[in-house]
């Protein structure tokens, strides 16, 4: 009896060292993790097209490299655009946003959350861009805050034409609030809550550089499509004939779902942002409307749609927001805008747009592309949604919905073969 | 005598063939296929040790695909215990779990120590996917072993049963 018990222990040691391993070393695994689930992603996302060269060709690796050097360059191409105008806005609506006072004025814990606030949000890449000037200037003890009065003003400027008459007083005295000291540090305390990309950066900043971050992903993915089928046979291997074919079954089923989930969950947030571009786009050459940075609403339609819910909104938002922040009513030498006034209906076209996207991702791309197998209860998603921004802010909101997805078909799987197969 | 340079260069290239493709080649779903791709299939498959009485599948389970013997003999048996045959080496068995998604309609249990190869559905679907030529060769093998197989059932059905009229079920 006793002798069973060890015996049994000893062959189920392949999956218990592991996971004592994982848990106990879980500081140092987290940020290699992040590599990981990336590459494993984009091997889901690619190996498809590479079996569709392989098939043409009939040798793997070049087909491999045939892929990943034909994306790679419009990768680089949207990647660098994408940069520019992030790091140009940055700057924009860093100088926009703050102003620069003398330490003494302003006391010493505003100044530590806004530093924790603003400072971790810029990623290392922009803070060696030359136009960036020294934020903290111990010479002058001078620092950047965020500038309320000026914004607040300039908001107010921008909203108050597109309200109603009746609306507006309310609205001047909802922005006169803004004005006082005390609602200046509140305000640094809510953003430095809610936006803290801290953590979101210090995983990647761990693993060393971005390019060693990119270099480290890239090996993973070449790796993983040369033959991610050595991985599942030699963790098979180890497996006590017993649960041999169950363990086998089991992931097979797992991998299915998951690389359909992640499959459809990416080309339906493709759609979405191509579909918000092509939307925007429309609505502004009909209506002769100035907008900036529609690429960059749709990228951010796009990544935002992962989130049930509450992303679309956010996507429409940042369309509005954004066209707001394209018409600039103090800039004159900007002729088209300069002429161009915001009207409330402009705001409702803006929100028809999206509409029309979510309309034609509910009704048609999502129920074609995303399989109802791993379908969640809606209210379980905003539960979950909610428990991922509170543990990780907007990058847990965005991966929520599929790590539960993910672990209802593994618990789902597993019942499925313990029903299914008998032990002796 | 040959200097262990001069060994180890011959060893590289007149690399003996593994016992495992050996065997493969003398199974009738892969006995066409060349070089290539015997090693390809090499590669995805699973060898596995079982000890005696240990069972490779219970009837009533979902099938996987098929297993065939390198060493050692399988016999295989009803649930009840009753015997249906008994396969030694170069045998194989459960191939109609290849294209089937149906429950085992037999256990497999090995009567001594023994050593087997396992072919899964899913490796089958991945050569489809990846290599559709070389998946075709190898369904139409297996369908080739199945008519086979049909062909002798419907002769015993005929021989013991003389009205048997082979239409009627086809």
């Amino acid at each position: 009896m006793n002798r069973n018990i060890v015996s049994s222990f000893v062959e189920n040691l392949f999956w218990i060292l592991p996971l004592i391993a994982i848990v106990s070393l879980w500081n140092y695994i987290l940020p290699i993790f992040v590599v990981l689930v990336i590459s494993y992603i984009l091997y889901i996302i690619l190996d498809p097209l590479v079996c569709f060269i392989e098939r043409l060709i009939g040798v793997r690796i070049i087909s491999i490299i045939i892929v990943l050097s034909t994306i790679s360059f419009p990768l680089y191409i949207g990647g660098n655009y994408l940069y520019d105008t992030f790091s140009s806005n940055y700057l924009d609506i860093k100088n926009y946003m703050t102003k620069v006072v003398h330490t003494s004025t302003v006391d010493s814990d505003e100044v530590i959350v806004y530093e924790d606030t603003i400072e971790h949000t810029v990623n290392n890449n922009i803070k060696n861009h030359k136009e960036i000037e020294n934020t903290y200037d111990n010479e002058l003890n001078r620092i950047r805050v965020l500038d309320l009065e000026n914004l607040s003003s300039d908001i107010e400027k921008r909203i108050l034409p597109l309200l109603p008459e009746f609306a507006k007083e309310s609205v001047k005295s909802f922005f006169k609030e803004f004005q006082g000291d005390e609602n200046r540090k509140k305000i640094t305390n809510i953003i430095s809550q809610y936006f803290n990309f801290g953590n979101t950066i210090f995983l990647f900043s761990s693993i060393g550089s971005t390019v060693m971050f990119i270099l480290i992903t890239i090996s993973f993915v070449i790796m993983l499509l040369a033959n991610a089928q050595n991985f599942k046979k030699s963790f098979i291997k180890m497996v006590p004939n017993r649960y041999f074919e169950m363990s086998l079954k089991i992931i097979d089923r797992i991998s299915d779902q998951i690389s359909a989930y992640i499959r459809g969950t990416f080309m339906a947030a493709t759609i979405v942002g191509v579909l918000s571009i092509i939307a925007l786009q429309t609505v502004c050459t009909v209506f002769n409307m100035p907008h900036k940075y529609i690429i960059l609403v749709g990228v951010i339609a796009g990544v935002f749609n992962l989130i049930p819910f509450i992303g679309p909104i956010i996507g429409a938002l940042s369309g509005i927001l954004l066209f707001i922040l394209s018409v600039d009513p103090s800039n004159s030498s900007n002729i088209e805008s300069a002429s161009f006034i915001i009207r409330y209906y402009h705001i409702i076209f803006i929100c028809a747009a999206f509409g029309a996207v979510q309309l034609i991702d509910n009704l048609v791309t999502s129920p074609l592309i995303i399989s109802d197998s791993v379908g969640l209860h809606p209210m379980f998603v905003i539960i979950v949604v909610l428990i991922g921004g509170y543990a990780l802010n907007i990058l847990g909101m965005i991966i929520a919905v599929p790590f539960a997805a993910i672990l209802k078909v593994i618990v789902e799987e597993l019942t499925w073969g313990f029903r299914n197969y008998r032990f002796s | 005598m040959a200097h262990p340079i001069w060994s180890n260069i011959f060893k590289l290239i007149g690399k003996k063939r593994s016992e495992a493709e050996i065997a493969l080649k003398q199974v009738p779903i892969f006995e066409d296929l060349n070089r290539r791709e015997l090693k390809g299939i090499r590669n995805i498959v699973h060898e596995r040790e079982f000890l005696k009485g240990e069972y490779v599948f219970k009837a009533n389970t979902p099938g996987l695909g098929m297993y065939i013997i390198l060493r050692g003999t399988i016999r295989i048996e009803g649930e009840d215990g009753t015997e249906f045959a008994t396969l030694s080496s170069g045998d194989f068995f459960g191939e109609t779990a290849l294209i089937s998604e149906d429950k085992r309609s037999a256990n497999a249990k090995a009567l001594g120590d023994c050593r087997v190869i396992a072919f899964f559905r899913s490796d089958l679907l991945e050569i489809i996917r990846r290599s559709p030529v070389f998946g075709t060769k190898i369904l139409f093998n297996l369908s080739n072993i199945m008519a086979a197989r049909l062909k002798k059932t419907n002769k015993l059905l005929q021989e013991t049963n003389p009205n048997f009229n082979e239409s009627k079920y086809s």
